[in-house]
């Protein structure tokens, strides 16, 4: 549904906020566009709308080239986190904007506007003003209206960052089952990891302006394409190793890197795959040390936090009861030896 | 309303139709207490095909100002009511144009200006009007001269108006100045005040509001007009054969109100036939009674009222325009500092 | 787009230039340079004048006077309204900022109606204390909206805590409020001490022959004695005045501006104690006396036929008069002031919008025309309007020309309030949602339609209602360009204030109600259409 080749963008004379971007988003498919502040995501975003032009590279919609293409010809439904409603329009005005553009009958629009309100929960507040509704309400009639004009890309910015935790996990599960409805496909711009974790088929992680990374987010988070990336999405501890003969030699001991060639290298123990050893390491797992630094009842399960000798982040590590010693105690972690992911070359830092 | 919107529709209808037959207008720039007869203004208006607006705008020394400020086009034809007080203003300030109206040679000579640009209209005398009743009530002589109104006997019974802005106020302090000399004449104020003069802004605050005859006020003795008693038998609510009030003939300062065809006039005939008309027989007749001055005309002859109980000075005292221009905004000073500081 | 709408900038500032600058400029030359005597001459006349001396001394002093009336009645109001809550309140609000929308010339037939009706020697009709009252009941207004505006806002907090460690409820205010309410109290003085000192229809009207202010002087000087450059020097000590208060204005604002506000903690309750329900009488009390009274007095008196009642003087409006007040009927002065107020708020609308857009477009030229439109507010009516006059004697705009120099005066009064209501509404319109209409597939033109034009039409039309009610009441600056053929309500109030007779009263009393009622209908109806916070300076 949308492909970018080698977008490259930026405002006025500054260096370029974009670089080289590509990525391809499926039809149904809904793709978290995730990233620091500052790395270019929303200006992304703006660029698929056609909201800032492009100085390089190639825009296609529908399998058409859009690089061109005005604005209002996208067919794209864009959503701020201020959701930008018309304050002098009601519901049923702003969500009927889209399809009144397109040059719908009075009945037809009337017909998607009800239609659309109903998708979205707001049945009941099609007269209202929009400044009388809450924060979530305004939030959906945000969506219902993007919705309303049957966009073929929905293009969402930071969409719930002003809402309080358990409305935005609602909106966020409403969300898939709605763009693939719409037959359409989302991009979501989030710097909040567990907000692409709750929402996207694949996370792509731009950089300072560069695409590092395109993948489902298990990918993302136990195979991160560089240590930036990894350090980003906070994958796990970092280890700095040298490599002799397929064996990394650092802080937490000698590692098995079979296929890394000899040389400085650094070594993700991805915490989604640490598990504490209580003497249940087998073959093939590696078992490395660690200082346990404390631990707290998490709801459903404990969460403990270590630091694994010669990381400088601690990792938290999820465990159904609590550790018997206190803060400050030695612990062992094990991880499979296939789940280790070494990074070849020097640290830069 | 209804009359507004006829003449909008009016002026709409003559810019419409460009040459459709309308009386010309002509346009009488002036002061508040100006008043004719209707007839006697219908009588002209048909004689000359012209309808007459009459414009008021403010007392004597508003109005002249007024027009002096927008000299070059003062909304207006013809300007009346310029008293002796401001004539070597108007004169100065070039508003008007020069103009022998029609009947000069039937004004007394001595009204006749110093300047063919203003024609003389009508003349009055201001003068210390005394309430008769309160005075013979009490037993207590009528005063007579300005020296009199010193006098400890009669303090606290005199009200003026301000000079600075009222016009008999003005021409009261004049009339002193004249008759005793500029110096003497402030000596006079300051012993007036010691004597409780009371000032007021204007002539209606005195008249009807101080004087005992016409405003229920404690003040005997008003600074008002020669022809305030007939006035008061001519308004009595019964009818009277001796006035109430009298006038004391010393204290009188004369005024000439003139007219004049202003330069800035959009119809230059139309102001001269309003200007001779001011000086005709039918207007000069109709002044004692609608205005309360006498006409400049001696061959007109005064209504009965007028003729019974209006006086007129033997020896009247009026200041040379000139002097009045030099000395009055010296002199309204000084009367500040003097009587009301 | 961008470059054509700085343009827009060009209109309103040729504007300012030829009606503002060149007559500012005028008045400074007339009352500096151009004198028989030499330069300075008619300023050091005025200086070495004991009278005009006085005059200075007097409009200071009365304004000094009228501020500490304002605060005295404007702060317990202010406190009242403010902290406590009790039936009515909303009502109590709105009228308090009535008088704030009547003309001048209103209020002062207002006051003169309620002073004839008192039992006579309890207050003088004419003089200084009518004075103070009139500017009391103007600008009680600025006072609660300036110090309760912050009050209500104002964090209980620090009070609490000084009552829970021993203090009573004055030594709280004292150590926790007043400190805090400080800035606003000292702006709100300010522009108190601003408004006192220009103004001019209240002392006109009010001020008999003893009571005289700069602005009255100014405006005796010209209709007067014809002496224009006794008033052009005193244009400049008043604008030396005016610049003076305005920088110490700009300075307070600066300090008042570094105090964050909280949220409004909506502290407000019902009055608990005795005292409190007290205060609330004694604060109604007060306002009641001070506003009601003389509108109340206005209306009952117009209504007053000799000894009994009927509607007299109203009918008599459209009469034709000879040898009366005016030359035209006092409603034709009526519609005379409606259409040059539309035509006054027509441009001023017109270059409002523009300069409102070429300054929401960032421009530095746009920015200086915003910024320079407001001077004209700052200076004193009576000064624009003798710089006027001074200007445009001769002329295009002289004589008859004048039918356009009187509302264009009158524009250049209102168009600061347009700029001032549009241009926080044009700067607060969010990029986002042009864009976001535009990616619902509208063009740029219809992007326009759909987002810009709604929301500065709603704001324009709140604009023009104000503009409109500025300049149906303005009466400085007209009483100086109306021409007597032509005269606008203000001016025909005034002038039949100053004529003796019951009629004269009856009629200015007549009209000054009919002008309450224009004036108040407009503010109304911008009252019912506003969006979000307007009028903000």
């Amino acid at each position: 549904m949308l492909r970018l080749s080698g977008v490259t963008a930026g405002y006025g004379d500054a260096p370029a906020v974009l670089q080289d971007v590509d990525l391809d988003v499926a039809a149904g498919e809904v793709v978290a566009l995730l990233g620091p502040s500052g790395s270019g995501k929303s200006t992304l975003l703006r660029c698929v709308a056609g909201l800032t032009p492009l100085r390089g590279g190639r825009v296609d919609i529908g399998g058409a080239d859009a690089t061109d293409l005005p604005v209002e010809r996208r067919g794209v439904g864009l959503v701020f986190q201020d959701h930008a409603l018309l304050p002098h329009r009601d519901v049923t005005g702003n969500v009927g904007l889209g399809p009144r553009l397109q040059g719908l009958a009075a009945s037809e629009v009337a017909s998607r506007v009800a239609a659309v309100l109903a998708d979205v929960g707001l049945g009941h507040l099609a007269d209202r003003p929009v400044d009388a509704l809450s924060g979530g309400e305004q939030q959906r009639v945000a969506l219902a209206r993007a919705l309303a004009a049957r966009p073929r890309l929905l293009l969402l910015d930071e969409p719930y960052g002003a809402l309080d935790r358990p409305l935005r996990e609602r909106l966020l599960d409403e969300l898939p089952p709605l763009v693939r409805a719409a037959g359409a496909a989302a991009v979501l711009v989030t710097h909040d990891q567990d907000d692409a974790l709750a929402v996207a088929d694949r996370v792509a992680v731009l950089l300072a302006g560069r695409l590092r990374q395109l993948a489902d987010p298990e990918t993302c988070w136990t195979r991160p394409a560089d240590p930036d990336v990894a350090r980003f999405l906070g994958a796990g501890p970092l280890l700095p190793v040298r490599v002799r003969d397929g064996v990394g030699e650092g802080p937490a001991g000698r590692l098995p890197l079979p296929d890394v060639p000899d040389g400085p290298a650094r070594v993700l123990l991805p915490a989604a795959r640490l598990a504490f050893d209580d003497g249940t390491a087998r073959g093939g797992d590696v078992v490395v040390p660690a200082v346990l630094l404390g631990s707290r009842f998490a709801g459903d399960h404990h969460s403990v936090r270590v630091e694994v000798a010669g990381s400088a982040h601690p990792v938290r590590l999820r465990r159904p009861a609590p550790p018997t010693a206190g803060p400050g105690a030695a612990v062992r972690l094990r991880i499979a030896a296939s789940d280790l992911v070494a990074y070849p070359g020097s640290a830069t830092q | 309303m209804r009359r507004s919107l006829a003449t909008i529709a009016t002026g709409a209808l003559l810019v419409a139709g460009c040459g459709a037959e309308a009386p010309r207008t002509v346009t009488l720039l002036t002061h508040d207490s100006f008043d004719v007869s209707e007839e006697v203004l219908a009588a002209f208006e048909a004689e000359q095909g012209l309808e007459v607006r009459v414009v008021p705008l403010g007392d004597a020394g508003a109005a002249l100002n007024a027009v002096a400020l927008t000299a070059d086009d003062p909304g207006g034809d013809v300007l009346f009511g310029v008293d002796s007080t401001f004539l070597t203003r108007a004169l100065a300030a070039d508003v008007f144009l020069p103009h022998l109206a029609a009947d000069l040679d039937a004004v007394d000579p001595s009204f006749l200006p110093p300047d063919d640009r203003v024609t003389p209209v009508d003349f009055g005398d201001v003068c210390v009007n005394a309430d008769l009743a309160w005075f013979a009530d009490r037993g207590l002589a009528v005063p007579r001269t300005l020296e009199d109104l010193a006098d400890p006997a009669y303090r606290g019974l005199l009200v003026v108006q301000n000079p600075a802005t009222s016009s008999p106020g003005l021409a009261f302090l004049l009339g002193t100045i004249e008759r005793l000399g500029e110096e003497d004449a402030f000596r006079y104020w300051a012993e007036l005040r010691a004597n409780d003069v009371l000032v007021t802004d204007g002539w209606t605050d005195a008249y009807y509001g101080a004087f005992t005859h016409a405003g229920g006020g404690d003040r005997p003795l008003v600074v008002s007009y020669a022809s305030s008693p007939p006035a008061e038998v001519l308004f009595a609510e019964e009818p009277l054969d001796v006035a109430p009030t009298g006038v004391l003939l010393d204290t009188c300062h004369r005024q000439v109100e003139y007219a004049g065809v202003l330069r800035g006039a959009t119809d230059v005939g139309a102001a001269r036939a309003l200007v001779d008309a001011l000086l005709s027989p039918a207007f000069q007749a109709d002044l004692p009674l609608t205005m309360f001055v006498f006409p400049v005309r001696g061959d007109v002859a005064l209504p009965e009222v007028f003729a019974t109980h209006a006086v007129l000075p033997d020896a009247p005292v009026a200041m040379d325009p000139a002097r009045i221009d030099a000395g009055r905004e010296t002199w309204i000073a000084r009367f500040d500092a003097v009587v009301l500081r | 787009m961008s470059r054509g709408r700085t343009a827009l900038a060009v209109g309103p500032l040729a504007f300012l230039l030829l009606l503002f600058v060149v007559p500012l400029g005028r008045v400074l030359t007339v009352g500096l340079l151009d004198a028989e005597g030499g330069p300075l001459t008619p300023l050091l006349d005025v200086v070495a004048d004991p009278r005009l001396r006085e005059a200075a001394w007097f409009t200071l002093w009365q304004a000094v006077a009228s501020t500490g009336l304002t605060l005295a009645v404007g702060l317990p109001v202010a406190a009242v309204l403010s902290r406590l809550e009790f039936r009515g309140r909303r009502v109590v609000e709105a009228a308090v900022m009535v008088p704030f929308v009547l003309p001048t010339v209103v209020v002062g037939a207002a006051f003169v109606a309620l002073l004839g009706a008192l039992p006579s020697g309890l207050v003088p009709q004419r003089g200084v204390l009518p004075i103070l009252l009139a500017h009391a009941f103007f600008n009680v207004a600025v006072v609660v909206r300036t110090v309760g505006g912050l009050w209500q806002h104002l964090d209980p907090a620090p009070a609490l805590a000084a009552r829970g460690l021993g203090a009573g409820p004055l030594r709280a205010f004292l150590v926790a409020t007043l400190p805090r309410l400080r800035p606003a109290v000292a702006a709100a003085a300010v522009v108190v001490l601003l408004f006192t000192m220009t103004s001019f229809g209240v002392v006109l009207v009010l001020g008999g022959s003893g009571a005289a202010t700069l602005e009255v002087e100014i405006h005796r000087a010209t209709v007067r004695f014809l002496d224009l450059g006794t008033a052009a020097a005193l244009s400049v000590v008043q604008l030396v005045a005016v610049v003076a208060t305005l920088g110490v204005y700009a300075r307070l604002r600066r300090r008042a501006g570094s105090e964050r506000l909280r949220r409004a903690t909506a502290a407000r309750r019902r009055p608990r104690s005795a005292g409190e329900r007290t205060a609330v009488a004694a604060a109604l009390a007060v306002l009641g006396l001070l506003h009601g009274a003389p509108l109340a007095a206005l209306v009952l008196r117009s209504l007053r036929v000799g000894d009994g009642w009927g509607l007299a003087h109203y009918r008599t409006l459209d009469a034709p008069t000879r040898a009366a007040v005016l030359s035209v009927a006092p409603l034709e002065a009526l519609w005379n002031s409606i259409t040059i107020a539309a035509a006054a708020t027509a441009v001023a609308v017109l270059l409002g919008l523009a300069a409102a857009v070429a300054a929401a477009s960032g421009s530095r030229l746009g920015r200086f025309a915003d910024g320079a439109l407001m001077l004209p507010l700052g200076t004193s009516a009576v000064t624009l309007g003798l710089g006027l006059l001074l200007t445009f004697r001769t002329g295009p705009l002289a004589g008859r020309g004048a039918v356009l120099l009187v509302p264009l005066a009158q524009a250049l009064i209102a168009t600061p309030f347009v700029v001032r209501t549009v241009l926080p509404v044009l700067r607060d319109i969010d990029d986002r949602l042009r864009e976001a209409v535009a990616t619902l597939g509208a063009a740029p033109r219809r992007v326009r339609r759909e987002v810009d034009l709604p929301i500065v039409s709603r704001a324009t039309l709140v604009a023009a209602g104000f503009a409109f009610a500025i300049s149906v009441g303005e009466f400085g600056a007209t009483v100086f360009v109306a021409r007597a053929t032509s005269p606008t309500v203000p001016v025909a109030i005034e002038r039949a204030l100053g004529l003796p007779g019951a009629v004269n009263l009856g009629r200015a009393l007549a009209l000054s109600v009919l002008l309450a009622l224009l004036t108040g209908v407009v503010v109304l109806l911008v009252d019912r259409v506003r969006v979000g916070a307007l009028g903000r300076f």
